[in-house]
C-alpha cells in the first residue's frame, strides 16, 4: 500500500515570487520608516518609504492580476455572491487593497506640493494613518506564509515557519532597501540628511544584521523539520538542498542574500561611524545582494513544492 | 439526499483505459494518451497511471486511477476565494467559471493533484462526476464505459446498491489527510 507520487507544483511560480517579493518589502518598509516618523519626526524617509512601497503594491498587485488564468473576473473578489472569507487569498486581497489606500493617505501629506495645495493633515492624524500603514504593512507580509500555509496540496507549505519566515525576510528586504535604493536617493535630494544618514544607516543595519542572522537559523530549522517530515517535505527540501534548486538556494539565498552581506555589514560597514563614498556603496552593495536574495528565496520555496499524491 | 460516489475495483481492472477516452469524449476534451510514465505530471479530468510494486520477479502492475476524489472536506472548496469551487447536493465538487478568476490556490490545495489548468477555460478543470449525466439518472461516462466494471458508481449508503456492497471491501486513498474521499478504492489481491 501507499506508494507516492511526486508531482513538482508549476502552477505558481517567477510571476507570484515577484509578488510575494513585492508585497513583502512593501509592508516592511512602511513600518520602518514610521519608526523615524514616531521617533523623531522625519519626513524625508517616510516620503521616500511610502512612494516606494506604494509603487511596490501597485506593481506587486499587477502581478497578481497577470498570473490569473481569468483576469476579466478578476472583480469577483469583491462582488462575488458566494465570496469565501475563510479564504487567505479573500483576507489577503483586502489586507493589500487597505495596505495601499493607508500606505497612500499615510503619504500624501509629506508629498511637497501638498501643502502648495492647501492640504493638512494633523500630526496626530498622520500618526494614525502611518499606525494602520504599519499594521496592515506587517499583515501584508505575514499573511502570504498563511496563504501558501492552507495550500494542503503543498506539504513543504504547511508549516507555521513560512510565516515567521516571510515576516523576516519582508524586514531585512525593507532595512536593506534604506540602503541599496532610499539612501541614495535621500542623499541627493536632501543635503541636510547628510548628518543624520550615518546613524539612520548604522541603526538600520545594526539591526539587519541581528534579523539576517535569525533568518539563516529559521531558514536551518525550516529546512531540517521538513528533511525529517512528511515524504512531500523531504522531497521537496531535498530538492533545495542537493536536488535541481541547490545552486540557486545555496548561492542565491544563501550565500548572495545572507552570508556575504552578513560579512560586509559585520566585518566592514558597521565598523565606520561615518558617510564616506566607499561605505554608502559597499552598503548599497551589501542591499542589492539582500534584495536579490529575497526574491530567489521565495522563487525556490515555491518552486520546490510538490505534491505529494497516494497511490494504492 | 444520496451520497453519491465511486468505487474502484484495481482487482479488475485492466488499464485499458476506455473510461479515460469515455470521460474526454463526454466531456469534449482532447483525447489523452494512456501514461505509463510515473515521473510525467499528468493533466486531464482522468489519467491512468501504470505503476509497478514489488521487485522482480514478484512484482505486480497497478492501474492507478487519477481523478478527483469528490471529498466530502474538500481543500480545493475551503481555499477557493470567490466560491467558485463548491459541492452540490449529490456530493460533485464543481466549479463554476461565472466565478472562478483562475488563480490556481485550488489545484496547489489538492493533496490527489486532481485539478489541472485547462488552457481552454485559462482556469481550473478537474472531473465533475459527470454531473450533466447523473442528474439524469445516467451513470458517469467513465463508469458505464469500463468493459471489466471496475468503475462502479452509487449511492454509498443506500444498503441495496451495488456500490455500496463493494465500498464494504474498499478504502479510500491516504484517509488520514482527513479529506473524507468519496472515491474508494479496492487493491489488487495479486
Amino acid at each position: 500500500m501507499s506508494e507516492i507520487l511526486f508531482v513538482r507544483q508549476e502552477w505558481w511560480e517567477t510571476i507570484i515570487a515577484g509578488y510575494l517579493f513585492l508585497g513583502g518589502l512593501a509592508g516592511a518598509i512602511v513600518p520602518v520608516a514610521y519608526y523615524y516618523w514616531i521617533k523623531e519626526k522625519n519626513k524625508m524617509l517616510s516620503l521616500v518609504g511610502g512612494i516606494s512601497a506604494f509603487i511596490g503594491i501597485v506593481v506587486g498587485i499587477f502581478l497578481l492580476i497577470l498570473d490569473l488564468g481569468i483576469p476579466s473576473h478578476a472583480i469577483e473578489m469583491f462582488i462575488s455572491p458566494r465570496l469565501n472569507l475563510g479564504s487567505w487569498m479573500t483576507i489577503g486581497t483586502y489586507i493589500i487593497v487597505l495596505f495601499t489606500i493607508f500606505t497612500g493617505l499615510y503619504t500624501i501629506p509629506f508629498l511637497p506640493w501638498f501643502k502648495i495645495i492647501g492640504g493638512k493633515f494633523t500630526r496626530k492624524q498622520i500618526t494614525i494613518l502611518g499606525g494602520i500603514a504599519s499594521i496592515l504593512g506587517l499583515a501584508t507580509a505575514a499573511y502570504t506564509g498563511f496563504l501558501l500555509g492552507a495550500a494542503k496540496g503543498i506539504q513543504f507549505w504547511n508549516t507555521p515557519i513560512l510565516p515567521i519566515l516571510f515576516v523576516a525576510s519582508a524586514t531585512s528586504s525593507a532595512l536593506c532597501f534604506y540602503c541599496a535604493v532610499a539612501a541614495p536617493i535621500l542623499l541627493k535630494l536632501y543635503p541636510q540628511f547628510k548628518d543624520i544618514a550615518a546613524r539612520v544607516r548604522l541603526q538600520l543595519q545594526r539591526f539587519d544584521l541581528y534579523v539576517m542572522l535569525g533568518e539563516l537559523f529559521i531558514i536551518f530549522v525550516y529546512l531540517n523539520i521538513a528533511l525529517w517530515g512528511l515524504p512531500g517535505t523531504r522531497e521537496s527540501a531535498l530538492l533545495l538542498i542537493s536536488g535541481s534548486l541547490a545552486p540557486l538556494f545555496w548561492i542565491g539565498v544563501v550565500l548572495i542574500g545572507l552570508v556575504i552581506p552578513i560579512i560586509i555589514l559585520w566585518g566592514y560597514t558597521l565598523r565606520i561611524k561615518d558617510e564616506r563614498q566607499e561605505v554608502i556603496i559597499a552598503s548599497a552593495i551589501a542591499g542589492w545582494m539582500v534584495l536579490i536574495g529575497a526574491f530567489i528565496l521565495r522563487y525556490v520555496i515555491l518552486t520546490a513544492g510538490v505534491i505529494a499524491v497516494p497511490l494504492i | 439526499m444520496a451520497r453519491y460516489g465511486f468505487v474502484i475495483n484495481l482487482d479488475t481492472c485492466i488499464g485499458c483505459g476506455a473510461c479515460v477516452a469515455a470521460c474526454s469524449e463526454e466531456n469534449s476534451l482532447v483525447l489523452q494518451q494512456l501514461k505509463e510514465d510515473a515521473e510525467v505530471p499528468l493533466g486531464g479530468r482522468r489519467d491512468i497511471l501504470v505503476i509497478e510494486k514489488g521487485k522482480f520477479p514478484s512484482t505486480v502492475r497497478i492501474n492507478h486511477h487519477h481523478t478527483c476524489m469528490h471529498c466530502d472536506n474538500a481543500p480545493c472548496v475551503h481555499v477557493c476565494p470567490t466560491g467558485a469551487s463548491y459541492k452540490t447536493e449529490e456530493g460533485a465538487v464543481l466549479i463554476d467559471y461565472d466565478l472562478c478568476i483562475g488563480c490556481k490556490y485550488c489545484i496547489v490545495a489538492c493533496p490527489y493533484n486532481a485539478r489541472y489548468v485547462n488552457e481552454a477555460l485559462g482556469g481550473p478543470d478537474k472531473c465533475t462526476m459527470c454531473y450533466h449525466r447523473i442528474t439524469k439518472g445516467l451513470e458517469p461516462a467513465c463508469a458505464s464505459s469500463c468493459p471489466t466494471d471496475s468503475i462502479v458508481f452509487g449511492d454509498l449508503d443506500d444498503p441495496n446498491s451495488e456500490a455500496y456492497k463493494l465500498s464494504l471491501e474498499a478504502v479510500p486513498l491516504a484517509p488520514e489527510i482527513g479529506t473524507k474521499p468519496r472515491v474508494y478504492v479496492i487493491p489488487p489481491r495479486r
